[in-house]
């Protein structure tokens, strides 16, 4: 399909208007000002060493990476298996979607509390590697689930019957037929899924004991003050998440290349 | 196959909801909950009519957010579907990057932006075409939007994207070969085509939209009340539990019921559960 | 499979250094995980305690006086956490239970909280105890008053000036900010209409004061949550008066900013938080000799300067001047500041909704 101009054009007022913020958050984070805020004040590094040197921020952000990892994977997986199975005839099939639904619906500090008494009523522990993955996967999933099932609802079954008549397993037709076509819908579900569960913070706050992930941390340091380093830590995290992108990009188009040659 | 997700939903989801629904039915008092059954909630609800107001706000505030969203995001997805290889990955990466900030820094940033001594106003001065700093620009309904819109593009834009990239050229193709004008061949091929996506996009970010507390609350000013603000304050503030999770439950009970009567006029729901042969 | 664990080991690789920074903790101190405005472990003040009570310390995010009472009464709570503090008049109920012996928290033992007769005399209501027993020892204590800028708003100059008002003033529109916390404001929007006692005022009364706040809600620019909005607002000159918090106050001095705040005349708005232990935590010896701590002087002579918050115990203020007690609001417990305790109005519901109609109109 062709482009046309105003398609162009419209796409760059888009992103400028998307990154206006950011490049005020990226300008802001060289103010030598104790506020945050406008007028500049002059240049300053300062509020990037203040940041690198929080020990605890760069826990917070190694803690969020690794929940966002096991999250993304765990509820696009589930979300996964959901979508496919409900092109079947299953039963109750009318209802599995506002199930799935409600996670989204309920407002972030309910679920947080629900979870938080649940935990307690079972006597588990708070933390990072089980209330929190569990409730960042709950909050996930349906996202994973609305991203994937448009994706696999128009599917050309034909093809996965073809293949089966052909003598295929229901695992090899799995693989080698529908998963390369929706690849693109799996990975962009997965970087979905990472970025919400990355930015996720009112459920955590609940569960999440004396761990800190970075939205929490964040959210903690401006309840109590008002930090001027924070347009650096915007940034600093923006560049941490770009590096960590790049080398999941990297690794992926590798992977894909010996996957088609060992194929091939 | 549909077992584990199910599962899971079942213990972290309709559990908990059905949790609520038990909660919103103790009495609350000042020594804290006492599980004895009660409709005070209920009925505190039922005689205040501010509850009903702010619940009717919210539905409207997100019912505009969504079809804001909607038409701002649609033309971008657009765009991206269009672009090949190396550009495409790159642009749809960028649309992802903003998010990879942390929320709570990116709703922050509007204040230095809008606010009397922010960026605009200070620009808009410099630049002689006012000569006071605008006071609308910040703390209104309208600032709400914004805020909204902008936090939730990515979800609206993302699965138009995915419905667009995975559209045959070949049937534009062979609609223009039949005369259609390019209106034409968007509103009867293209637009039913992506309605999955449509639905998916719209149902997110209506659905974030009426549990939205942090954005309404830190830029709407003394505008802009939602039901998200109302729910925190019951668990923050007053610890009235029961109230909270009342609140809470018509919100989802509202919700569900809304999404599902307006799908089914919209004819959307067929075409998204697929009643495929 | 082999993606995932590239990007596995490589994500980890990067990430090792940062770790291993976190994991050099003496294992010999036992550890409290306690849930306190985190303010008051902040800074060199978490050093002092740690040192003094020979303990570690591990701070959950605070969020408010009620959600801490809400999750000692909730199912589980009373084992979460090894030390809890929250605002007295949302403590007693929670803490104490109903009736005798449904205590949710451990009977103090005194003789490991020497510092205890240290706590000054005016606290003496905000101990929490029953049938003779310890439950909880009034630690920290502050006010909320108005916050203003000094070069807009005169107020430092002239006294007269110093009142509630300034927050409903016409003079300032649209440049005026309140906080989203009921009671609060409403208390204070009481006392400026002359009610002494604001939370024992009845139905029709508080219908009243929510009337006129509605009336004066045109002037004000925003109504914040959080500190940092708070500061921001002021510092930016998005307002030049609010309601306000002493940390806010406090960490915008620091800055340089010309904003104090001012001694209503009504009374300002005093509570103070108490520390008690639940009854079913571990390291229960720990929690006694942190609380011991917290009373005593390295700690309390500390707090005002750390964080702005005030000690309940006379070893914090003693060796101050007098012109930084009254600056720190010391003035309070020897009367020549006016101040008017936070109590609990009995239908916080009913405040609750006529804040949520005040913000809603």
């Amino acid at each position: 399909m062709r482009m046309p101009w105003l398609l162009r054009g419209y796409a760059a007022v888009f992103y400028a208007f998307l990154y206006m913020p950011i490049g005020v958050m990226v300008v802001l984070s060289f103010n030598d000002s104790q506020i945050m805020g406008f007028p500049l004040k002059g240049f300053t590094l300062r509020w990037y060493g203040e940041a690198l040197a929080e020990g605890a921020l760069l826990r917070a952000l190694w803690n969020s990476f690794v929940v966002g990892f096991v999250a993304s994977l765990v509820a696009t997986a589930l979300a996964l298996m959901i979508a496919l199975g409900l092109r079947h005839r299953v039963p109750f099939r009318g209802a599995v979607l506002p199930v799935i639904l409600i996670p989204i619906i309920t407002p972030g500090i309910v679920s947080g509390v629900l979870l938080y008494v649940s935990f307690g009523v079972l006597g588990l522990p708070y933390g990072l590697s089980t209330a929190v993955i569990a409730a960042h996967v709950t909050w996930v999933l349906p996202f994973a689930f609305l991203t994937l099932y448009p994706q696999l609802h128009r599917f050309d079954r034909s093809i996965e019957e073809a293949a089966m008549d052909l003598g295929a397993t229901p695992w090899v037709v799995f693989r080698r037929v529908i998963l390369p076509l929706i690849r693109p819908a799996i990975i962009a579900t997965l970087l979905f899924s990472f970025t919400l569960s990355f930015d996720e913070f009112i459920r955590t706050l609940f569960v999440v004991g004396s761990q800190r992930t970075t939205p929490v941390y964040l959210w903690l340091l401006i309840a109590e003050q008002m930090a001027p380093f924070l347009p650096a830590v915007g940034v600093m995290i923006m560049l941490v998440s770009i590096a960590v992108a790049g080398v999941g990009f990297w690794v992926s188009g590798r992977a894909a290349k010996l996957a088609a040659r060992v194929e091939g | 196959m549909v077992v584990p997700g199910l599962l899971w939903l079942a213990v972290f989801a309709v559990v908990p909801l059905g949790f609520l629904a038990t909660v919103s039915l103790w009495k609350h008092s000042l020594f804290g909950l006492t599980t004895a059954v009660s409709l005070d909630a209920y009925r505190i609800i039922a005689n205040e009519p501010v509850y009903a107001l702010v619940l009717w706000q919210t539905l409207r505030i997100a019912l505009v957010t969504t079809l804001l969203s909607l038409v701002i995001s649609y033309p971008l997805a657009m765009f991206l579907a269009r672009l090949k290889g190396h550009h495409k990955t790159l642009a749809v990466v960028l649309v992802f990057l903003p998010f990879w900030t942390s929320y709570v820094v990116r709703t922050f940033v509007w204040l230095p932006m809008l606010g009397r001594s922010g960026v605009v106003n200070s620009t808009l001065l410099a630049l002689g075409i006012i000569d006071k700093p605008l006071d609308w620009l910040l703390y209104n309904e309208g600032t709400v939007y914004v805020g909204l819109v902008y936090v939730y593009t990515l979800y609206m834009t993302l699965p138009i994207y995915l419905s667009l990239d995975r559209l045959d050229p070949k049937l534009v193709e062979a609609a223009n070969d039949l005369g259609a004008t390019p209106l034409q061949a968007f509103r009867r091929v293209v637009l039913p085509l992506t309605m999955p996506g449509i639905w998916s996009g719209c149902t997110m970010v209506f659905l974030l939209s009426c549990g939205a507390y942090v954005t309404p609350q830190l830029l709407g000013g003394t505008s802009g009340h939602m039901l998200g603000n109302v729910i925190a304050a019951q668990f923050l503030h007053t610890n009235n539990w029961p109230l909270g999770a009342a609140l809470s439950l018509i919100l989802v009970v509202v919700v569900i019921g809304f999404l599902f009567v307006a799908g089914r006029r919209l004819g959307l729901q067929q075409l998204f559960m697929g009643e495929r042969r | 499979m082999k993606r995932r664990e590239f990007l596995k080991n490589g994500v980890a690789a990067g990430a090792l250094a940062a770790l291993s920074g976190g994991l050099a903790y003496g294992q010999a101190d036992p550890t409290l995980e306690i849930l306190v405005v985190n303010a008051l472990v902040s800074g060199p003040l978490k050093g002092i305690l740690e040192k003094e009570a020979k303990v570690k310390i591990n701070d959950a995010p605070f969020q408010s006086s009620t959600d801490v009472v809400s999750r000692l009464a909730a199912p589980g709570g009373t084992g979460r956490y090894n030390l809890m503090m929250s605002h007295s008049i949302f403590s007693r109920g929670p803490v104490l239970g109903e009736r005798a012996g449904q205590e949710r928290c451990t009977a103090l033992d005194l003789k490991k909280i020497p510092n205890v007769s240290q706590v000054a005399d005016t606290f003496k209501p905000d101990f929490l105890e029953r049938g003779g027993k310890m439950y909880g020892i009034p630690i920290m204590w502050g006010y909320d008053s108005v916050l203003f800028n000094t070069k807009e708003v005169p107020a430092d100059k002239d006294p007269g000036m110093q009142s509630w008002g300034l927050i409903f003033d016409d003079k300032y529109a649209g440049r005026i900010g309140w906080q989203d916390a009921s009671p609060h404001m409403l208390l204070a929007a009481g006392l400026f209409l002359g009610h002494k006692q604001p939370e024992l005022m009845n139905a029709e009364e508080l219908n009243e004061v929510g009337k006129f706040m509605i009336a004066k809600k045109k002037n004000v620019r925003t109504i914040w949550t959080s500190f940092a909005q708070c500061s921001n607002l002021l510092a930016t000159g998005e307002v030049v008066t609010t309601f306000g918090p002493i940390p806010v106050r406090y960490g915008l001095q620091q800055k340089g900013e010309p904003i104090t705040n001012a001694w209503c005349k009504e009374g300002v708005l005093s509570f103070v938080q108490p520390a008690y232990i639940p009854k079913d935590s571990s390291n229960q010896d720990a929690a006694h000799a942190m609380i011991n701590a917290m009373l005593g002087q390295a700690y309390a002579s500390q707090m005002s300067p750390v964080c702005g918050y005030l000690s309940t115990s006379k070893l914090g203020a003693q060796d101050m001047p007098s012109a930084e007690r009254a600056k720190w609001g010391y003035g309070i417990l020897d009367g020549s500041t006016k101040h008017a305790p936070l109590r609990m109005p009995q239908d916080l519901n009913r405040w609750l909704e006529v804040w949520t109609r005040i913000k809603a109109s």
